[in-house]
């Protein structure tokens, strides 16, 4: 049936899309060092840490497992460290592929800043946050959002929103003539997590099974979730061991789901009080 | 309060689990009826025994119709698409996904008004909601491969144009290994490159439908740049977009979905190596 649909009438919006060039010679270029680039938020952390004479936290962990681009099974390995002042906390880390097919060495990094406070006997954290993802030569991501954290007993929460941006690397540019668009801005995206343990949050062991869709250097979109087990054991009150183990199912909000990775992670947290 | 905050857990867990309905299956939520691997080998099987088409043209210019998301059920809007297609003497018509709603009644009906093949060069790419109800298995027959490349050579040059599986919100291992290996092998032969498939890849409006995951979109955007793919063209989102990243033009379609206040669809138009594109809307 198309009575009425005449197609002189229709709305249309037409735009011409630049004839592909052809790739000049590679130009030298100034030598970037990503490493340093990713290092400077955690030692910038430490520096500014030191003074402040508080309570600093250290963690490090291992990621193993696999997923639909990785080619094989990966590894990588991360460190965070975060200083807590005046119901403050600043926190810094990076993250190193030690086996990941086609992925440069450092991949990533984050910055954040929070502060708690209370609402009554609510306890509420405010975080901003950044990430820095150069997951190639050619492109790298960057996030920023805003985080609102909060727990119960046996319950954690955390709602927040974040702006991802891709953005062409120079190289990219000169070795594919890129001259223009060289950066797009995503909408905002939802962030969220919810946990529930089986024990209170501060006990010695712990065992709990979350959902969200953020972790310490990737930000899903929304509608992709991902879920975790969970499980910590304090050895003293200083050094407390932990492992994770992550479950990623793609399309979810497709309603038509697929596997698309999982990964064990293995790690420590080191608190050291500077007060005393 | 901890008691407020199950309840609450319990009533999200119930409003993802549970729902089953005629639209979908809430198992798929969990667990498909196979893989996008599964779906791949397949495909792989179909396009050995059906070697890709190479669509001739006597001229340096030509044009496409791509639509996606018709949701049949009903088909007003696809008889108005392929009747423009053929006025508009297209040289391809692509359908890129959720051509139907899964059910094999929606399946006869669609291909019922589909022209004769030989008519119209049509190109099929199935979408999320073709799997549901156990739909690949009637795309499959219908249509086959899901997964394939087609040429078009103009007295000047010849483009390549590559159709992806992605209903799954992810394309799987074997896949994206095909398609790299695809680019690095058959992209420098080819003037333009254009790659269709059904799950939009950005969110550049704030949106429930899914995209690839954030690690394989990293490892497609990188595809994108090093062999320069010309043009990216998704549905799923039923919201027309177009965006550009680098030398990339990233297109959505409009759903040419019955009863939709925004139904359309899009005209690709080629000359001399340059794509122009036009949403057509209802």
């Amino acid at each position: 049936m198309t009575t009425g649909r005449n197609p002189s009438s229709l709305n249309n919006s037409s735009i011409s899309v630049n004839k592909r060039r052809e790739s000049p010679p590679q130009k030298n270029l100034p030598m970037r060092n990503p490493l340093l680039k990713c290092l400077i938020f955690p030692i910038a952390g430490l520096l500014v840490s030191i003074p402040l004479k508080s309570q600093i936290s250290i963690s490090a962990f291992i990621d193993a497992g696999e997923n639909n681009v990785s080619r094989g099974p990966y590894v990588k390995t991360s460190i965070l460290g975060d200083i807590q002042f005046s119901g403050s906390t600043l926190e810094a880390g990076s993250v190193a592929n030690i086996r990941y097919s086609g992925h440069k060495i450092i991949s990533g990094a984050s910055l954040s800043f929070g502060h708690q406070f209370y609402i009554k006997k609510f306890s509420l954290e405010v975080a901003g946050f950044y990430l820095a993802n150069p997951f190639s030569d050619l492109i790298h991501e960057s996030d920023w959002g805003i985080l609102l954290k909060s727990g119960q007993k046996h319950f954690q929460y955390m709602a927040g929103f974040a702006f991802r941006t891709y953005k062409i690397t120079r190289e990219a540019m000169n070795k594919y003539d890129i001259e223009a668009n060289t950066s797009l801005h995503e909408n905002w995206n939802l962030v969220y997590q919810l946990g529930y343990s089986v024990k209170p949050a501060n006990n010695k062991w712990n065992i709990g099974l979350s959902v969200t869709n953020f972790d310490h250097f990737l930000i899903n979109q929304e509608t992709n979730p991902m879920i975790y087990i969970s499980g910590h054991y304090k050895i003293s009150s200083e050094l407390t061991l932990f492992s994770e183990a992550w479950y990623k199912n793609a399309g979810a909000f497709n309603l038509y789901a697929n596997y698309f990775g999982f990964f064990i992670r293995t790690g420590m947290i080191w608190k050291l009080n500077l007060k005393k | 309060m901890e008691i407020e905050f199950k309840k609450i857990t319990f009533l999200i867990l119930a409003c993802i689990g549970l729902p089953a309905c005629e639209k979908f299956e809430a198992k798929d939520f969990f667990y498909p009826d196979e893989t996008a691997n599964e779906r791949f080998s397949q495909s792989m099987v179909w396009d050995a025994k059906s070697p890709y088409r190479e669509l001739d043209v006597p001229l340096n210019e030509y044009s496409i119709y791509v639509m996606a998301d018709s949701h049949v059920g009903t088909t007003d809007n696809l008889d108005f698409f392929l009747a423009d297609a053929k006025k508009g003497n297209a040289t391809a018509v692509v359908m890129a996904g959720d051509l139907t709603n899964g059910h094999p009644e929606d399946y006869q009906t669609f291909k019922r008004h589909m022209p004769p093949r030989d008519s119209l060069p049509l190109f099929q790419i199935a979408g999320n909601h073709d799997y549901f109800f156990n739909g690949w298995k009637q795309f499959y027959s219908l249509f086959g491969s899901t997964t394939y490349l087609f040429t078009v050579k103009t007295p000047q040059a010849t483009d390549l144009y590559i159709c992806l599986d992605s209903g799954s919100g992810t394309m799987g291992s074997s896949q994206l290994k095909w398609l790299e290996n695809t680019l690095e092998s058959e992209r420098a032969k080819y003037r333009d490159c254009i790659i269709f498939t059904h799950v939009n890849l950005f969110r550049i409006r704030h949106t429930v439908s899914t995209n690839p995951y954030v690690e394989e979109l990293q490892v497609l955007l990188e595809l994108c740049i090093k062999y320069q793919i010309n043009m990216v063209v998704a549905g799923h989102d039923h919201e027309r977009n177009a965006a550009r990243l680098g030398n990339t033009t990233h297109l959505t379609l409009d759903a040419l979905q019955d009863g939709l206040p925004n139904s359309g669809y899009l005209i690709l138009g080629v000359k001399e190596g340059t794509i122009d594109y036009k949403f057509i809307n209802f």
